[in-house]
């Protein structure tokens, strides 16, 4: 099998047909500082998307999400028994000039994969990674693994230069260097991440010359950034500002599907959890569209299935439960709980959508007979919790780092995948096996079927309760041009060929 | 007073004079300070112990259809902040916490760091070393990194902040009982009380206390003050009370991100710290020249 | 005030008490639930990635094992390494420096310049009208919360009326005064608000001294009193309270920093403790603490060098 390459990126590229002239730089602000560059390290989004500018990889995940581009690699070959990979690189350099080398993808591929705690998981089944020529990277399986290009597209697999990692060390990665669009001038993580367009990338040569990130975590000065124009792009502006910034003159908010999916976490430690009745019940007694407005401004989807929805194999068939609160008390009822029961729930303090999608749980079961009290922590000390078995109800999210479902699957579903299935310990062998089995299937439409089954039982038992998928918010400057940001979150592919009108 | 350039001994009997009786006049306004004071503060108490009685609506019922109204709307005369939840309520509520940590946080420290000063400044010594090196450490420390540190461990709640703030509060007033006590103790009438054979306890309780204690009391209208903006300060970061309870620095924080667009959320209860700051300000002020020997 | 008469004594106590905040800070952070696996997995946490990140961060070693290692290193000049920015810690710590070391001298300095005038005049004048409305205003500011005021500032400068920058630290000394001018305003407010009481009450006391009388009886002109007696003696008294206040300052930085949006240490250190990056929390708490151990000490010798007899005094 092989792929031909062909690139199809489906940015809308404005022309910049205003009055003023176009400007070099685009300036974002970003909520969250940077921690590193390093893509073997990174757990910030925002540094996450940095990478993605920085370095290329074998292959890029495309603008909606649903497939993958060639990046480095130009085409590929997959042997018929599906165990060897050959990979066939294009003529590419890096920032500073030197080529990018099959050597240097396999450097960084193996490096990535035994960072401790790292990614490596997502490649358990390679065998080897090798270069039989510089213009080739060869990866041997043990096993059959459908998600492998879409786990090379990962980030974490950037390719970075292996002479100088291994000479400079971890020092390289406060002045890398990639084969990216872009590349670093100057790096302050939390203040400034200043990049230039990269004269040696191979691709189309971005319009915009330079890119600075600044970092802003109030969310205010933020907005005020965009309203005086000093930013031309702010990450996550607060919900209740998002009319404004809307109404004002030369400004809009732009909502891009993402692939978060809001859920109420259940630990089955705790006895009434145990029951399927319950949380089905907790299922028709929550109104998600009252969670939508209050903590969302409307700006989200009602949840459905457990898988984010702009994503391959996502089954739209699943419909979120219905707001039924009579039903609710009826399996309340035929669950032994006719008078309810006392529970606690988790919230991040901080998490303003999170505060209010707790306030309307909270009264929302408490209309069914379920007290829910509500307990706010610091964010890793609700994780902990959580992720301890020391919770009852607790809000958290999922974000994918891959296109493929099999992250999301094996995370939330099935109850051997490492997080038992979103920490409820709940679990199904038959979720099980068809995760397992969907992770060797390389046809598309069995895999499909395998993916519709998995949702349908994860929907029906609902060991945890899907809320809402949210959007990614940004607030823009109408003289941006084609900024777009994927359902992964990342906007490298728009950067390629936004413009920046004057202003 | 007057400048004067050139003094003639009459200049300065005449100077010394008019001190005198001008002290008659400066007594009386100094009263006026304290009392303005605890004025103040009883109007505080009282508005916020009878919250009930002044306001109908609950502080944490949430009315969805009338989201951020501005003050002077029919009903609420603060306004209402995101949920709809009347603001006066609220921060007539709020301030029962913050009420509670001026007098609940600063009483305990103020007893418990003023017999570790007066049993050190007494003692002396190796007794003295010990706890002033104590004294010492908790100073040098960063006290926000032990009051961050104590609540993630115990986790965000009141009572967890009394305890932060007990914790780390109590220093300042042994070092300056110990101050105090180490001048005391040398005193004519600690030698005598000692001389005539009265226990150590009772001639630190009963005599060098009492003609110690204005400092520690005065300083303790500051530190009340200070403790509710720590609070507050706690409260701003998210790690002291929690939703739905009203806390007026928690208030502030989750008022901040609609500052732009609602700015009674994060200035009114502001306004109520200050309101209630300025009248332990006045009180400790009105202590100070009251108590204080400024004119001799 | 407790301290020792030599030098090499206090040195050798400052260095116990920077052992002592050492051995607490350490024990403290590993006391607070979650770990820096957590912050480093998020969403995509499994035990046995977990596991896998606390093992090469040594964490799994015993705890008095750390220890030993942290101060191992600590005595080797390093810092350890961030968890969360894969970098040094001292060279995260160096990196956000600066902003937080300006804010703190230009609060200071500003401080300075609103309390000192007013407070001699405010004592010279008592109950003159600087005095009365110094009073007012500065009660009322006192019980302002900074970050309360901080936001009330921005919201009037920045954004109603556009007179100063809306974050950020500006580029160049000129630069970083322009930005930084309403957060050090901020701080600096409440700082006044303790000298001026002190300069006031020190200006009064003084002036009632008897040798003010003496001076003047002998025919010294009223300017060289108030300069080479009142002021002096005013500054004097007011140096401890200026001290303690300032050491305060250091780590009250935090709040103000998140109003305005500066990467200074109070920012990174909440930031830390939040990520559990104990190697940074610890540098930056040493830092904080050497700060407010070398400010009193030198608080104590210029107490001294302007006045031996006060350097007796407060030794008591």
């Amino acid at each position: 099998m092989t792929a031909a390459a062909c690139s199809s990126s489906a940015t809308p590229n404005g022309s910049s047909g205003g009055k003023t002239s176009t400007v070099g730089t685009l300036v974002i602000a970003n909520a969250v500082r940077v921690d590193t560059l390093d893509p073997e390290a990174n757990s910030v989004n925002e540094s996450i998307w940095l990478d993605q500018n920085l370095y290329t990889r074998l292959l890029q995940p495309n603008a909606t999400g649903t497939g993958l581009l060639p990046d480095l690699a130009t085409s590929w070959n997959i042997a018929s028994n599906g165990l060897k990979y050959t990979f066939h690189l294009r003529s590419a350099e890096f920032s500073d000039g030197s080529p990018v080398t099959a050597s240097d993808v396999v450097y960084s591929i193996d490096r990535s994969r035994k960072f401790a705690g790292g990614w490596g998981f997502l490649l358990t089944p390679v065998k080897t990674v090798t270069a039989p020529d510089p213009h080739t990277v060869v990866i041997t399986l043990s096993v059959r693994h459908a998600p492998l290009l879409a786990d090379l597209a990962m980030y974490a697999y950037s390719i970075v230069p292996a002479k100088l990692v291994q000479a400079q060390g971890k020092a390289f990665f406060q002045h890398p260097v990639g084969s990216g669009p872009f590349y670093v001038t100057s790096y302050k993580p939390d203040s400034e991440v200043d990049l230039a367009r990269n004269p040696h990338f191979y691709g189309t040569k971005p319009k915009i010359g330079k890119v600075r990130m600044l970092i802003v975590p109030d969310d205010n000065t933020r907005v005020l950034m965009l309203e005086s124009k000093k930013a031309d792009v702010i990450e996550n502006p607060p919900g209740n500002l998002t009319s404004q910034i809307d109404k004002s003159p030369g400004l809009h908010v732009n909502l891009f599907p993402s692939t978060r999916v809001d859920f109420i976490q259940l630990d089955e430690h705790f006895a009434p959890f145990k029951k399927l009745a319950v949380r089905q019940a907790l299922n028709y007694a929550i109104d998600r569209n009252a969670i939508v407005k209050l903590a969302y401004q409307g700006d989200a989807r009602p949840g459905a299935s457990f898988m984010p929805y702009k994503m391959q194999f996502f089954d739209t068939g699943i419909k979120p439960y219905p707001y039924d609160p009579k039903k609710a008390k009826q399996l309340l009822a035929q669950a032994g709980y006719p008078h309810g029961f006392k529970t606690f729930l988790i919230t991040v303090s901080g998490d303003v959508a999170g505060q209010a999608e707790a306030v309307v749980v909270k009264s929302e079961l408490a209309a069914v007979g379920i007290t829910v009290s509500i307990q706010s922590y610091e964010l890793l000390t609700a994780y902990d919790k959580e992720d301890n078995g020391h919770s009852e109800m607790g809000e958290r999210y999922w974000t994918n780092d891959i296109i493929d479902p099999d992250e999301v699957a094996t995370f939330g579903a099935d109850c051997k995948g490492g997080a038992n299935a979103f920490n409820s310990y709940w679990c199904s062998t038959q979720a099980n096996t068809l995760v397992d089995q969907a992770r060797i299937e390389l046809n598309a439409a069995q895999r499909q079927q395998m993916y519709s089954q998995v949702q349908q039982i994860v929907y029906q038992q609902s060991p945890f309760v899907v809320t809402d998928y949210s959007p990614y918010r940004y607030g823009i400057g109408d003289w941006v041009k084609g900024f777009h940001v994927s359902p992964l979150g990342a906007y490298d592919l728009s950067l390629e060929t936004l413009t920046v009108d004057g202003h | 007073m007057t400048g004067m350039w050139a003094a003639s001994p009459s200049e300065v009997l005449m100077r010394a004079a008019t001190r005198a009786s001008g002290r008659q006049r400066r007594l009386a306004s100094r009263r006026f300070v304290l009392i303005a004071g605890l004025a103040v503060l009883a109007i505080a108490i009282a508005a916020i112990l009878a919250a009930p009685l002044l306001v109908s609506q609950s502080p944490t019922t949430i009315d969805v259809l009338h989201p951020l109204s501005p003050p002077l709307t029919a009903g609420h005369l603060l306004g209402t902040d995101q949920y709809g939840r009347d603001l006066l309520a609220r921060i007539l509520y709020g301030g029962r916490i913050d009420l509670a940590i001026a007098f609940g946080a600063t009483s305990v420290t103020l007893v418990f760091g003023t017999i570790v000063g007066l049993v050190a400044g007494y003692f002396g010594g190796w007794v003295d070393n010990l706890l002033m090196r104590i004294v010492d450490l908790f100073f040098a420390f960063p006290f926000l990194v032990l009051i961050i540190a104590i609540i993630a461990m115990l986790g965000p709640s009141i009572f967890n902040m009394f305890i932060a703030i007990w914790i780390t509060s109590w220093v300042s007033y042994a070092r300056i009982m110990r101050a105090q006590t180490v001048v005391a103790k040398k005193q004519q009438y600690v030698l005598a009380a000692r001389a005539l054979g009265y226990g150590r306890l009772r001639v630190m309780f009963r005599h060098i206390l009492p003609n110690t204690a204005s400092s520690v009391i005065i300083f303790s209208m500051v530190d009340a003050v200070g403790n509710i903006i720590l609070a507050a300060s706690l409260g701003f970061l998210g790690l002291g009370a929690q939703p739905p309870t009203p806390e007026w620095g928690t208030m502030i924080s989750d008022g901040q991100s609609y500052i732009l667009s609602s700015w009674w959320l994060a200035t009114l209860p502001g306004v109520a710290i200050i309101f209630v700051g300025v009248a332990f300000s006045l009180i400790g002020d009105g202590l100070a020249d009251l108590l204080r020997v400024g004119d001799r | 005030m407790s301290r020792f008469g030599t030098l090499p004594r206090r040195l050798v106590h400052l260095v116990v008490i920077l052992f002592g905040i050492t051995l607490v800070t350490f024990f403290l952070l590993r006391l607070i639930p979650g770990d820096p696996a957590l912050a480093i997995l998020g969403s995509s946490y499994s035990h046995a990635r977990a596991t896998a990140i606390d093992q090469s961060l040594g964490l799994t070693r015993p705890i008095w094992s750390q220890y030993g290692l942290f101060m191992d290193r600590l005595f080797h000049g390093s810092l350890g390494y961030s968890f969360f920015y894969s970098a040094p810690a001292a060279t995260v710590i160096l990196q956000h420096v600066t902003p937080t070391l300006f804010l703190v001298l230009y609060s200071a300095v500003l401080a300075a310049v609103i309390s000192f005038p007013i407070g001699l005049a405010s004592g010279l004048r008592r109950g003159g009208i600087i005095d009365q409305s110094a009073r007012v205003f500065f009660t009322l500011s006192f019980a302002m919360p900074a970050f309360w005021l901080g936001i009330i500032l921005l919201l009037v400068f920045s954004v109603h009326v556009q007179v100063f920058p809306i974050s950020g630290f500006g580029r160049g000394i000129i630069g970083h005064l322009y930005y930084l001018f309403l957060p050090a305003f901020t701080i600096a407010l409440g700082f006044s608000t303790v000298l001026i009481r002190s300069l006031r009450a020190a200006t009064i006391a003084t002036l009632q001294a008897e040798f003010i009388d003496t001076a003047r009886m002998k025919g010294i002109p009223w300017s060289q009193v108030l300069w080479r007696h009142v002021f002096r003696n005013a500054v004097l008294a007011v140096v401890a309270v200026y001290g303690v206040n300032l050491a305060y300052l250091i780590s009250g930085t935090v709040l103000v920093e998140n109003v305005f949006s500066l990467p200074g240490l109070g920012t990174l250190l909440v930031n830390s403790v939040s990520d559990r990056d104990y190697p940074v929390v610890q540098g930056v708490t040493l830092l904080f603490a050497v700060g407010i151990v070398l400010i009193n000490l030198l608080t104590d010798i210029t107490q001294s060098a302007l006045d031996p007899r006060v350097g007796q005094e407060i030794g008591a």
